[in-house]
Order: C-alpha cells, then sequence, then structure tokens
C-alpha cells in the first residue's frame, strides 16, 4: 500500500509562523536546490553561493509572518536570494552596465542558425555559460533560467531594459560561439 | 515575437543544469543562525531592562549629590558669614572681597585632582585598544556556519609571519577536518609556509593518509614530496597502492618517491 502525505505550501508557512523546525525543513527540502542553483549561475563560485542561499532562508523565515501570499515562498526566497547575490557582486565593484550604443548591435549581427543548439551537450552549454562576464551572465541567468522579462530585469539591476535586451543578444552571441569553436556548428 | 531557440533549449533540459548536490549540513546552519538569533533577540530584551535600572540609580545619586551639594553649600554660607577667612581657608581658589576693612584674599591655585586626571588621560592614551588579530582569524576559521568567512580567516592567516600555538592547531584541524575542499585547500596553502615547523610538519604528514580530495592530495604530495622521512616515504607508498587513490595522485606519488631516492 503506498501512503502519501501531502502538505500544501500554505500549511508549511504556518508551521514556520508557529516556529515548529519541521515546516523549515520541509520548506528547505522543497526548494533549497532550485534556489541554489540559481544563485549559483549568477555568482559563479559554491562559497559564497552557500553563505548567501543560507542567509536568505534564514532572512525568510525570521520574517514568515510578513509573507502576504503564503503559496508563493519559493519566489519570495528566490528573490531575497538573487538580490543578495546582486548586492554582492556590486559590493565587488561590478557594474551593469549602461551600454546603451550596443543596442544596435541586436539580432543583426547575431545571423548564427540558432537551431544547433539543440545539438549541443548540457555540460558544454553549461561551461559556456558560466565562463560569460559576471554581467552578462547574470541576464542570461536571470532571463533563461529563471524566466523573467528584460523590464523585470532591468529594475533589478538598475539599468535600461534595452540594455539588457542588448546584453542577452551580445551574451548569447559569445555562447554560441563558444560553442561553436568546440566544432558543433555546422561547418 | 521572435521565438528564442535557447532559451527553448534550457527549459528542456533545465533538470540537467541543476544537478549539482547541495553543500552538506546547510539546513543544520540554517536552524543552528535561527536558533542563535533568537537567544541574541531574548538577551537583548535585559539589557534595557538593566539600562532602565541604571539610569534609576543615577538619577537617585545625581539627587542625592545635588540635594547634598546644596546642603554644604549652604551651611558654608552661614559660616562664612560669621567668619569671612574661613572661606578662604575652605576653599583657596575663590577670591573673597572681605568686609571693607579686610583685604581680598588670593590665593595660590592648587588642584592634585586635576593632575590625578590629566594622569589618567595620558594613561588612557597610552595604551590603546589593542585588536588581537590572532584571536579575530581564530573566530573566523571556528565560524561552521560560513565557508567564506573561514576562508577569510585562512587568507588573513597567510598573511602573517608567525602563527602562535593556538592558531596553529586550529588550521592544522581545519585543513585535517573542514568538510569544504576549498576551505582544507587554503589551509593546506598557509600550512605549507610553516611546514618547517615541526608541529605542521606532522600534522601534514598525518594529512597524507586522512585526505581524499584528489586536489588537496596532490597540493600536499607537492609539499610533502620533499620530506625524506621513512614515515613519509611509507605513506606515500600506502597512498599509492591504495586501490582508490586517483591516477593523477599516484603518478604525483611515484615521482616524489623517485626524487627521494
Amino acid at each position: 500500500m503506498h501512503l502519501s502525505i501531502s502538505i500544501n505550501e500554505q500549511e508549511l508557512v504556518q508551521q514556520c509562523i508557529a516556529g515548529e523546525e519541521k515546516g523549515y525543513a520541509m520548506l528547505y527540502n522543497k526548494y533549497a536546490k532550485r534556489i541554489y542553483h540559481a544563485v549559483l549561475r549568477v555568482m559563479g563560485n559554491s562559497a559564497e553561493t552557500e553563505d548567501i542561499v543560507q542567509e536568505a532562508f534564514c532572512t525568510a523565515f525570521e520574517q514568515i509572518d510578513r509573507l502576504k501570499n503564503q503559496n508563493n515562498f519559493e519566489g519570495w526566497v528566490k528573490r531575497i536570494a538573487l538580490n543578495q547575490a546582486i548586492s554582492t557582486l556590486r559590493k565587488k565593484k561590478m557594474v551593469f552596465t549602461e551600454d546603451s550604443h550596443l543596442e544596435a548591435v541586436a539580432d543583426e549581427e547575431l545571423d548564427l542558425n540558432e537551431e544547433f543548439i539543440f545539438q549541443c551537450q548540457v555540460d558544454d552549454v553549461k561551461k559556456a555559460i558560466a565562463d560569460l562576464p559576471d554581467g552578462y551572465r547574470t541576464i542570461v541567468s536571470l532571463h533563461l533560467f529563471e524566466d523573467m522579462g528584460q523590464e523585470e530585469i532591468g529594475k533589478m539591476l538598475g539599468i535600461n531594459h534595452a540594455t539588457v535586451r542588448s546584453q542577452y543578444h551580445r551574451a548569447k552571441k559569445k555562447i554560441f560561439t563558444a560553442l561553436k569553436d568546440k566544432a558543433y556548428y555546422g561547418t | 515575437m521572435e521565438r528564442d531557440f535557447f532559451k527553448q533549449y534550457i527549459q528542456e533540459h533545465k533538470d540537467a543544469f541543476e544537478n549539482e548536490a547541495l553543500p552538506p549540513n546547510m539546513l543544520g546552519n540554517i536552524l543552528d543562525k535561527l536558533k542563535e538569533r533568537e537567544n541574541q533577540a531574548a538577551l537583548e530584551v535585559t539589557p534595557i531592562k538593566k539600562l532602565k535600572l541604571n539610569y534609576t540609580w543615577l538619577a537617585v545619586a545625581c539627587t542625592l549629590l545635588i540635594v547634598g551639594g546644596a546642603y554644604l553649600f549652604v551651611s558654608q554660607e552661614a559660616v562664612d558669614i560669621k567668619d569671612p577667612h574661613n572661606l578662604s581657608a575652605a576653599n583657596p581658589s575663590v577670591k573673597v572681597q572681605g568686609p571693607k576693612n579686610t583685604p581680598a584674599i588670593e590665593s595660590s591655585v592648587q588642584q592634585p585632582t586635576v593632575l590625578t586626571a590629566t594622569t589618567y588621560q595620558k594613561q588612557s592614551a597610552i595604551k590603546p585598544a589593542k585588536i588581537d588579530i590572532n584571536q579575530a582569524i581564530y573566530k573566523g576559521l571556528t565560524d561552521s556556519t560560513s565557508v567564506a568567512a573561514r576562508l577569510d580567516a585562512i587568507i588573513e592567516a597567510g598573511a602573517l609571519t608567525a602563527l602562535n600555538q593556538s592558531l596553529k592547531a586550529k588550521l592544522c584541524t581545519t585543513f585535517n577536518e573542514d568538510s569544504n575542499d576549498n576551505v582544507r585547500l587554503a589551509a593546506l596553502e598557509v600550512l605549507s609556509k610553516f611546514s618547517n615547523d615541526k608541529y605542521v610538519q606532522e600534522q601534514l604528514m598525518a594529512g597524507l593518509s586522512k585526505q581524499k580530495d584528489p586536489v588537496v592530495q596532490l597540493e600536499l604530495i607537492k609539499i610533502m614530496g620533499n620530506n625524506s622521512s621513512p614515515e613519509t616515504t611509507d605513506k606515500l607508498i600506502a597512498m599509492a597502492n591504495n586501490p582508490f587513490t586517483v591516477d593523477a595522485v599516484k603518478e604525483q606519488v611515484y615521482y616524489a618517491l623517485l626524487n627521494n631516492q
């Protein structure tokens, strides 16, 4: 006989508000991995990622009674963690540049056949993304993995949405070029 | 809107992009931090009560002082009216205009209490708060919740020219027992600076059989490779014979053994 216990997110949040350790553990186990990877993609190194994720969960658990939408705990913690990651990058003097002249780059320059990406190995794509400069990597991660729009990313990073767009295209071009160099691209 | 094949690719393979395991004991660290903060918050309430109590006593003390001072002043004045010379004896710094037939009395100022205060000020200026860097590094190394804090502490230790015994022992423990490979590797790098020290050398030698991470093993062999003591050689041979030792590490072991012959 298969027994399944289904506790919805709202109940878990209520357990956390009541200070029950079980609630903390279940919410952590449910979302930690996705949040860890989201931060790792932005930060690029595991030591700082670990600290940021721990701090984000601590902050979230401490202030959980302020969570308005109790069915969106993951989105809330992820936002706390990503904001912290971006703030850490800023402290390291990383600047999300307002290079509006790059807007012209956009699609015209990107004359690669994008469909070739489906022939690529995940590990190679992962490495190509990881090798991007911090700014490009952040934008690519937020847009592709967190499904954030250009406007939202622009607000988060404090830059124009057009800049986000142009930097995304540049980053994509860099990734494709790197993959092409690995002889995936049809020659 | 234009179709983004790259985004489509990422969405289709998202799970494969997130296949790395979480660092161990993150939940434990989070729960510990939460408890620590709760305790801190509870402790912060007590000093406020103490502070209130202190203010009350301070207010009482001030009131008593003022009342006492006023009483002394009034009683002194009563005496002065009777005998103005008495005032000059009691308070030599005050210039008193006596009755018409009495000349103004002015005496030299002699304030031993002022001298004492100055001396105290000088003494406190001579002794500035000295921050013990060794203690700060030791504290950083014991922070089990933050890898970055431990790495920072190790980097600071690396900048020191000498280590005290407790810091040396803590670094060795970190090198042999820390759960994070990067931390152990960084500790090794710092310890290699002090590899002439007997204690450090013993701990590094112990590491030859304790360390399981190939990167740490490689670095350790590079450092200990020049040591031709029989014990080191035995441990290197044991590493070479261990079926779980990675090939690259074995090669480094053979290289070290050949060089020591």
